[in-house]
């Protein structure tokens, strides 16, 4: 186990390296932010002189290496923007997109398994066909426009909720339902696969044959075994959700990394861009590597690869 | 004729004549659609469905520039189903190709390339084209370049599968033992034997592609106008969704119905061909 784990962690470190040379790559291929922030008309020794205070004169490798050094020791700059530190700024919106987040996946996670599951010991049951259509209208609805329609209906025309940004509770709930909405339709699906390819093996059938209660049989024994691919795809969905939150932040006005990244990518706002891609980047790793964990934790033989 | 019946049997009919109608719309939407979808008609701008205008009744109303919606969702079909259809081809392309010299060459090209379809799998599909989007541009070709650029990872793993359970059959063997080349190994008995599954997931991605160039335009970096686009479309409509939701709530449903169908049908499909994807 622990072999395993200082691998994972090796190969973690080595990913979030190579992410941010390509991130610094890619951004300074993406255009000049003093064209972009100054504007078209600026005579071009003021873009000059932006892009001596930038340091943006200087070689590619000299700009990466003092991005690092300083990046090691938590300074990523400021943002071109925004003038304010970037890594705070991306931080505090971070934390913001991860409630959202975790709203939805809260959301998703009960729905999706729950009808999953239930789906698959009873098919051709009600909640069968609620999960199939169910799963099949979420895969097929653009995540803005059910945002956008949800809106109307609840707040434009019957003005429930309020439409954008984030105060309390109520905030929460178009959002997080728009964002869960896609992911409740694979994590049911990948739940109810799973369960009945579970169902159907040997060991249930004898446990069933001795006479255990169907309640116990599922969830002592199918259930812990089915738990390895939900949890994949709930990892998976995390990733997703992360993902989608662009579009619903933008939609819901949300203040979070999401709609940050957006503003961040137009404005060509390099320091931040960065900032962002290294922290994304940072808590993708940590989630896979947390699943890795528990893999190697919920099943034992997976220590030894 | 029978054979023909045969192979559509069990179709879902909903689903296909929704399809087909919007794959008609793509190729004629523009001649077909009642009015010009870019010309502007100031006067009569912002009217709900079923109404009139100086030109004649819009089904779908109008929106803020006065044009009509309904012209605009016909010609607006081409924009999708092109995009889709090309930037499903490109990334199949792309994956079975590294697919199948992942699964049959193994060694470190193998490990190579299932590295960096995992490393694509642990980041999230739009934001990956969001990014290469700001670097390559927004645009027709570009999308459809940036969507087959993110979206291969799930054909490569799919036909790596593939390979490794096909490269071990004996007809290969036999080919291989009697020389035939490499390259004509692959063409000839490798890859003809991959595609009914290349078809399936091509088939279920086709609706991802089609919601992501809505998703990218809808941000301001797909299709930029004139050319109407449903995404554009709907983001158009959001400053005017008190007074008239039309304008974002009927491109929306066309993205919905044509992703459903694709998807229906798409399942029809997968059980037809391929045992393996079984469901049930």
């Amino acid at each position: 186990m622990q072999r395993y784990l200082i691998r994972r962690f090796f190969h973690a470190v080595i990913t979030l390296f190579l992410v941010s040379i390509l991130v610094f790559v890619l951004v300074r291929l993406s255009g000049d932010p003093a064209f972009v922030l100054l504007g078209p008309d600026a005579p071009p020794e003021a873009r000059e002189a932006f892009r001596r205070d930038w340091g943006l004169d200087k070689p590619i490798v000299y700009q990466y290496g003092v991005w690092l050094v300083r990046g090691l020791h938590g300074d990523f700059g400021e943002s071109m923007l925004r003038k304010q530190p970037a890594l705070t700024l991306v931080l505090s919106h971070l934390w913001n997109t991860l409630q959202l987040v975790l709203v939805a996946m809260s959301f998703s996670v009960v729905f999706g398994v729950a009808i999953g599951i239930a789906s698959a010991v009873k098919p051709s049951g009600t909640a069968d066909w609620l999960g199939r259509y169910f799963s099949l209208l979420g895969q097929s609805a653009p995540t803005f426009w059910v945002g956008i329609m949800l809106m109307l209906l609840l707040a434009a025309t019957w003005n429930l909720l309020p439409t954008s940004g984030k105060s309390g509770i109520e905030t929460f709930l178009m959002p997080a339902f728009t964002l869960g909405w896609f992911s409740t339709a694979a994590v049911l699906r990948i739940s109810r696969s799973s369960m009945l390819d579970v169902l159907e093996s040997e060991y249930i059938k004898s446990a069933r044959a001795m006479g255990l209660p169907q309640s116990l049989v599922i969830l002592k024994y199918a259930l812990r075994n089915a738990a390895i691919t939900v949890m994949t795809m709930i990892s998976l969905q995390f990733i997703a959700l992360l993902g989608s939150s662009v579009i619903v932040e933008t939609v819901f006005a949300w203040p979070g990394i999401g709609r940050l990244g957006v503003e961040a990518i137009f404005a060509r706002d390099f320091p931040l861009i960065q900032a962002l891609t290294m922290v994304f980047a940072a808590v993708f790793i940590s989630v896979n590597l947390l699943v890795d964990i528990l893999y190697g934790y919920i099943d034992p033989r997976i220590r030894y690869t | 004729m029978t054979k023909l019946k045969a192979a559509l049997r069990g179709i879902p009919v909903g689903a296909a004549v929704i399809l087909t109608v919007v794959v008609f719309l793509g190729f004629f939407g523009g001649l077909l659609a009642p009015y010009s979808p870019t010309a502007l008609n100031t006067p009569g701008m912002l009217l709900g469905p079923f109404s009139h205008s100086s030109k004649g009744l819009h089904i779908l109303g109008t929106d803020q520039l006065g044009r009509d919606i309904l012209s605009r969702i016909c010609a607006g079909t081409r924009v999708s189903l092109i995009v889709g259809l090309s930037a499903v081809f490109l990334a199949g392309a792309i994956g079975s190709i590294l697919g199948i010299l992942a699964g049959y060459f193994g060694g470190w090209v193998d490990t190579l390339i299932m590295r960096v379809t995992d490393a694509m799998f642990s980041l999230p599909f739009l934001v990956l084209a969001l990014v290469l989007a700001a670097v390559i541009g927004p645009g027709f070709s570009n999308i459809v370049l940036i969507l087959g650029l993110v979206g291969w990872a799930a054909y490569a793993r799919l036909i790596r599968g593939e390979v490794l359970r096909i490269k071990n059959e004996q007809f290969v063997k036999y080919a291989k033992i009697a020389g035939t080349r490499t390259v004509v190994v692959l063409a000839r008995h490798i890859f003809p034997n991959v595609t009914n599954s290349l078809i399936v997931m091509a088939t279920l991605r086709l609706g991802i592609m089609i919601i992501a160039e809505a998703s990218l335009t809808f941000l301001g970096l797909g299709v930029q106008p004139p050319t109407p686009a449903w995404g554009s479309m709907v983001a158009e409509g959001r400053m005017f969704l008190s007074t008239a939701w039309w304008i974002s709530a009927f491109p929306g449903l066309a993205i919905l119905l044509t992703v459903m169908s694709v998807n229906i049908l798409g399942d029809w499909l997968r059980v037809r061909l391929d045992p393996k994807f079984r469901q049930t």
